[in-house]
């Protein structure tokens, strides 16, 4: 497993590195929020954090872009099923308006924001940080089992790039034996999953038998969390920049 | 004194296939131990069952005087295990964090755990990729990791299975390489494998597995002639009569 993928974290000294978890997850909670409900022009001003931000990250945006080419494939798809009309008292039965085309570009902009920030937030954050941070907002909620919803939510997150490199693996393998050739695309879907899951399910097994070996319980030692004036710094300048966003736009 | 006793150990698969049929052995402290045996001879199976990963019935197995399944939690953190499979066995995202695992399970304050993890990562030359993600490291390296990993929760029994496999030249002289300081440094060593070349002239102990049943247990100078009608190849260093000759020289 040589080769990491898109959502994975990468060791780092930026400035999101070093943010605490807590911190971080209330700033990508906001801005995922905004997005949503985003217009044009807030749109622009959350792109442009989000751009520097990647950047500073040193984010690898082609080989991330790559990796989440079926979720591009996706958006171009909701663009064109907005923008593309049949109208068959035309000669060309194919119309478009541009209203629908700025539109449909709202939406895939929204979206393509959302995976942005996703992908800055797995690449400068920790599994373990994640899971101590949930722990530490559940933590508020009475008689919630803080300890077993983050155990299960870092378990579920450590094992997504698993997956997806088993999947790759599998994909690999099957275009090497030409399954290209088949057309049917339900022979194709079941020769691809039936031994994507017996090895997800083999794959689960080794790694409980890993951590059971080295005395996993839920009782361990958590990670310290700790803040400073430069994170309760960073949380206000984000959250006031983007009350004058919505702020401006809800003005003008 | 046995460090591990293991007494008449009997296992079968859920599909009543024999994995273990009637095992009885005691190893003592600092031995160097390969086990070695055909695919489906019961080597993993009973190194599994070292670390109380198998459920076993009472007072079959007990190790430093703790036994299983009672002490089970104990056991674990004195046998560190080395899995085939380094890639199954890393849960951290980087480097650090895979070693502090085992110690943060065992409840220790982040200054201890600190200075653990430090200490094992100079143990085993990885200090300075300790913010790596485990993922881009060789495979000898992972391996080295995996070592680290047990040796933070001062594991005295090492367990290794297979621990050559899908290594290259480099890989396993740095593995083997290491797991011999680490009996210098007074660890007891099990090592399964079916591949003896390596590793054979370093043992104090060969055992032999075949189908779940030990067929032969004694020094590997006496018996390595006779390995071969079980399955496992005859060192060529051995065949050729210079004896056994050991692989790192």
């Amino acid at each position: 497993m040589a080769e990491l993928t898109a959502f994975n974290y990468f060791s780092g000294d930026s400035w999101l590195h070093r943010l605490d978890i807590r911190f971080k997850l209330v700033i990508i909670f906001t801005f995922n929020m905004i997005s949503i409900q985003a217009g044009y022009f807030e749109l622009v001003m959350i792109s442009l954090p989000v751009f520097i931000v990647i950047f500073q990250l040193k984010l690898p945006l082609r080989h991330s872009l790559y990796e989440t080419r079926y979720f591009l494939y996706f958006l171009l798809f909701i663009f064109l099923s907005r923008t593309i009309k049949i109208d068959t008292a035309k000669p060309t039965y194919l119309n478009y308006s541009y209203p629908d085309m700025i539109e449909s570009s709202i939406i895939c902009w929204r979206l393509f924001l959302i995976l942005l920030i996703g992908l800055a937030f797995m690449f400068s954050s920790k599994i373990t940080e994640i899971r101590a941070a949930v722990q530490w907002y559940l933590k508020l909620i009475p008689f919630v089992p803080e300890k077993k919803i983050s155990l299960m939510i870092g378990l579920m997150i450590r094992f997504v790039p698993d997956i997806l490199q088993q999947a790759a693996d599998i994909s690999e393998v099957q275009k090497a034996r030409c399954i290209g050739r088949r057309k049917n695309p339900v022979y194709r879907i079941t020769v691809f999953s039936t031994p994507l899951f017996i090895r997800i399910f083999g794959q689960a097994d080794n790694i409980v038998h890993a951590m059971l070996s080295r005395c996993f319980s839920e009782n361990r030692t958590d990670i310290e969390l700790k803040s400073d004036k430069v994170d309760w710094m960073v949380l206000i300048i984000t959250l006031s920049y983007l009350s004058i966003t919505i702020v401006v736009n809800i003005l003008f | 004194m046995s460090h591990i006793k293991i007494k008449q150990l009997t296992y079968r698969f859920p599909d009543q296939s024999i994995g273990l049929d009637d095992i009885s052995i005691s190893l003592g402290k600092g031995e160097f131990v390969v086990i070695a045996g055909p695919n489906g001879s019961g080597k993993t199976t009973l190194c599994r069952h070292l670390n109380g990963l198998i459920p076993v019935k009472k007072n079959c197995i007990s190790i430093n005087g703790l036994k299983l399944p009672e002490d089970v939690g104990k056991i674990r953190q004195l046998v560190g295990m080395v899995f085939q499979n380094t890639d199954h066995q890393l849960v951290g995202q980087t480097v650090y964090d895979e070693v502090a695992f085992g110690p943060e399970n065992l409840k220790l304050s982040r200054k201890e755990i600190d200075q653990r993890v430090v200490q094992s990562l100079r143990t085993v030359g990885l200090m300075e990729y300790q913010g790596r993600s485990p993922y881009t490291l060789s495979g000898g390296e992972k391996r080295k990791l995996a070592i680290a990993g047990v040796l933070a929760m001062n594991s005295k029994i090492l367990v290794f299975d297979e621990p050559f496999s899908n290594l290259d030249y480099l890989g396993t002289k740095m593995v083997l390489d290491q797991i011999l300081k680490l009996h210098q440094a007074g660890h007891t060593i099990v090592i399964v494998t079916h591949e003896l070349e390596k590793i054979i002239a370093y043992a104090d102990r060969l055992i032999v597995l075949e189908k779940g049943k030990i067929v032969m247990d004694d020094q590997p100078s006496v018996i390595i002639h006779e390995v071969e009608q079980f399955g496992i190849r005859e060192p060529y260093s051995s065949k050729t009569g210079q004896g056994l000759v050991k692989w790192l020289n």
